[in-house]
């Protein structure tokens, strides 16, 4: 099984992808390529095997050599591209691509790291509770990027609910308040179309802050080749698309319930006492996502957070401090009673 | 003009976030100069209509005809001024026989019948009856304590002055009287008025609700927002609506009773107070 390794055509030395270009551009020479100006350099399955997994200490990882400078690297069984850890070249997994393993497509990197921690930097600071440590330069540093394994499906979705609807109407007639409430019976049927529900294929990120961070621009997105890999650390899924359809299943199921449920928008609110929504023809396409993560530490508990990395959105697992929250409470509360008892005792004695 | 220039500080301190730069005069820039000009209009509103509400009314019913015009006129000033400044509606009621009535009903008769009254209803009525020469000062409202001592004094001390049919004198001379114990108590002072909302719920509440809906919203990004919604990734104009139902089933009403305004504590009901003898 063979690391491939993409080499300058100028130095031979190895290129990666610059999400600023948007091409491929030489780490020694600046040379700047198109996908299809590139060379791969070759590298002979002779001369690099898996070897036996011989670390019994920590079973997911496994070895392979790097075809640049011969030293061994530790893989986990996921990792897909990565660097190889003493001369850091970008190196690409090819057997972790092939077969079943083989992306449809890629969405390449929008924003470079630097930009994706400023993002996070404005982003941390506008969190009013969260801690101050959260937000210091060294704690947004340690950011990295990775190609997240996902499965994009397409599906029909059908079915129909049935409830009660009300509309509410509320006046004021002389000295009452009145409040009218009309009931219906009503059932609402339909079907639609739905285009590349993103399910994260990787066990290990949660899947509500995979959720946060959507949606993606598909509009961008390529067909996948493994240059697009260089330079990136990515991982191959651990969730096959079978263990991923029911989670598609129940988004899918829940988006044409609700827009069944506003179909009309006339009424004021809606219970559901029946329904049945089905999934018809899944199709699945497997694809690498741009993510940038970050881990934190509050407390000794771990916070994640995750950057969309074409689109800058960010969402995670913020902490608030308790005691920030009850001083700004106290104060808030103070300030505006002290306000109201001046202001409207003036009102009270001026008026 | 103090509680003008008390707004004004308010907004220049939440404006510059600092009392150092509130007590500057720093120049507020041009929307703030907005918010400055409405408040300046809604200020100058308020303190035309309180003073003019107070002076539209009549205070002098000469039924009796026991006073000349410029005799009424000057009176009316003078019990225009002092009502005004010391926060009491002060009346003169004249007449030729009263049919039966008491002075004293005849006053509170007057009085609450016409809804007169400051806003804790505090007011002073001088009835002068020449069919039973009958002198009757009535009190209302805060006024009945006020006056409650005074009572006899002013009443012997314009009596002279009815007997000898020097109305006009009488009645000024009743004015002044009205000037001095309310000088000693006077109208709630602004300060008491701070104190009367500081103990009250509306302020706690107020308070409250600005604290928890301060802190609601800034709590309420903590994990960042979610754009997703169920059309995000429907086909465009994929969705079919195949069957809709609607049968109308029933309604309901309710009334709830939202009370109005809540009565100002006033004691003693429409009772008044006071006391008075003949002339």
């Amino acid at each position: 099984m063979s690391v491939k390794i993409f080499a300058c055509k100028n130095c031979s030395a190895a290129i990666t992808f610059n999400i600023e270009a948007q091409k491929w551009i030489c780490n020694y020479c600046s040379a700047e390529f198109d996908k299809d100006e590139i060379k791969e350099k070759t590298v002979s399955d002779s001369g690099v095997e898996k070897k036996e997994d011989l670390s019994v200490k920590l079973p997911d990882l496994d070895e392979y050599v790097c075809s640049a400078c011969g030293s061994v690297l530790l893989c986990e069984e996921n990792t897909a591209a990565t660097f190889c850890l003493y001369c850091k070249s970008p190196t690409v997994i090819k057997s972790r691509f092939s077969g079943e393993f083989k992306p449809r497509y890629i969405i390449p990197f929008k924003l470079t790291e630097k930009e994706a921690q400023e993002y996070y930097s404005a982003w941390i600071k506008k969190r009013f509770f969260a801690p101050r440590s959260f937000k210091t330069a060294k704690e947004v540093d340690n950011i990295r990027g990775l190609y997240a394994p996902y499965w994009l499906f397409d599906c029909k979705v059908s079915g129909y609910i049935e409830g009660e609807g009300r509309i509410v109407r509320s006046w004021r007639s002389g000295d009452y308040r009145v409040t009218e409430t009309k009931y219906y019976d009503i059932k609402r049927a339909g079907y639609a179309d739905y285009s590349r529900i993103p399910v994260d294929g990787s066990e290990h990120l949660e899947d509500e802050l995979m959720e946060g961070v959507e949606p993606f621009m598909f509009s961008e997105m390529k067909d996948f080749a493994l240059e697009y890999m260089s330079g990136f650390l990515a991982e191959k899924y651990d969730l096959d698309e079978s263990k991923a359809l029911p989670f598609m299943q129940n988004r899918a199921q829940k988006f044409l319930e609700t827009t069944l449920k506003t179909a009309g928008d006339q009424y004021s609110s809606v219970s559901i006492n029946s329904k049945n929504l089905s999934v018809n023809a899944p199709v699945a396409a497997y694809s690498m996502l741009p993510i940038y993560i970050l881990t934190n530490f509050y407390k000794n508990k771990p916070h994640r957070f995750i950057l969309n990395g074409q689109t800058g959105k960010i969402y995670g697992q913020t902490p608030y401090v308790v005691s920030k929250m009850i001083i700004f409470f106290i104060t808030v509360f103070l300030a505006t009673w002290i306000v109201s008892i001046f202001a409207g005792g003036a009102i009270y004695a001026f008026l | 003009m103090l509680f003008y220039k008390i707004i004004i500080f308010i907004i220049k301190f939440t404006k510059h976030y600092s009392l150092s730069n509130a007590f500057i005069n720093k120049p507020l820039g041009k929307s703030s100069f907005y918010s400055k000009f409405f408040l300046f209009f809604l200020i100058t509103a308020i303190f035309i209509t309180t003073p003019a509400g107070a002076s539209a009314k009549q205070r002098v019913f000469d039924n009796g005809s026991l006073l000349s015009e410029e005799e009424i006129v000057t009176i009316q000033q003078v019990l225009d001024r002092v009502s005004a400044d010391y926060d009491t509606d002060l009346f003169i009621l004249t007449s030729t026989s009263l049919n039966g009535v008491t002075p004293k009903k005849h006053a509170e008769d007057f009085f609450w019948g016409n809804n007169h009254g400051t806003r804790d209803e505090s007011g002073v009525v001088l009835v002068v009856d020449m069919g039973e020469r009958d002198v009757w000062m009535a009190t209302f409202g805060r006024a009945i304590q006020t006056f409650e001592p005074e009572v006899q004094t002013i009443i012997s001390g314009i009596t002279p002055d009815l007997t000898a049919a020097q109305y006009s004198d009488a009645f000024l001379k009743f004015s002044s009287y009205m000037e001095k114990p309310l000088l000693e108590i006077t109208k709630p002072t602004y300060l008491e008025y701070v104190k009367k909302m500081a103990t009250n719920w509306p302020a706690y509440i107020i308070a409250l609700l600005a604290a928890l809906i301060s802190t609601g919203v800034l709590s309420f990004n903590l994990k960042g927002a979610k754009l997703v919604t169920n059309k995000t990734y429907e086909v465009p104009d994929s969705f079919v609506l195949s069957e809709t139902r609607d049968t109308y089933l029933r309604t309901t009403t309710t009334r709830t009773k939202v009370s109005s305004s809540s009565s100002g504590s006033s004691s003693g009901g429409r009772s008044s107070g006071g006391g008075g003898g003949k002339f």
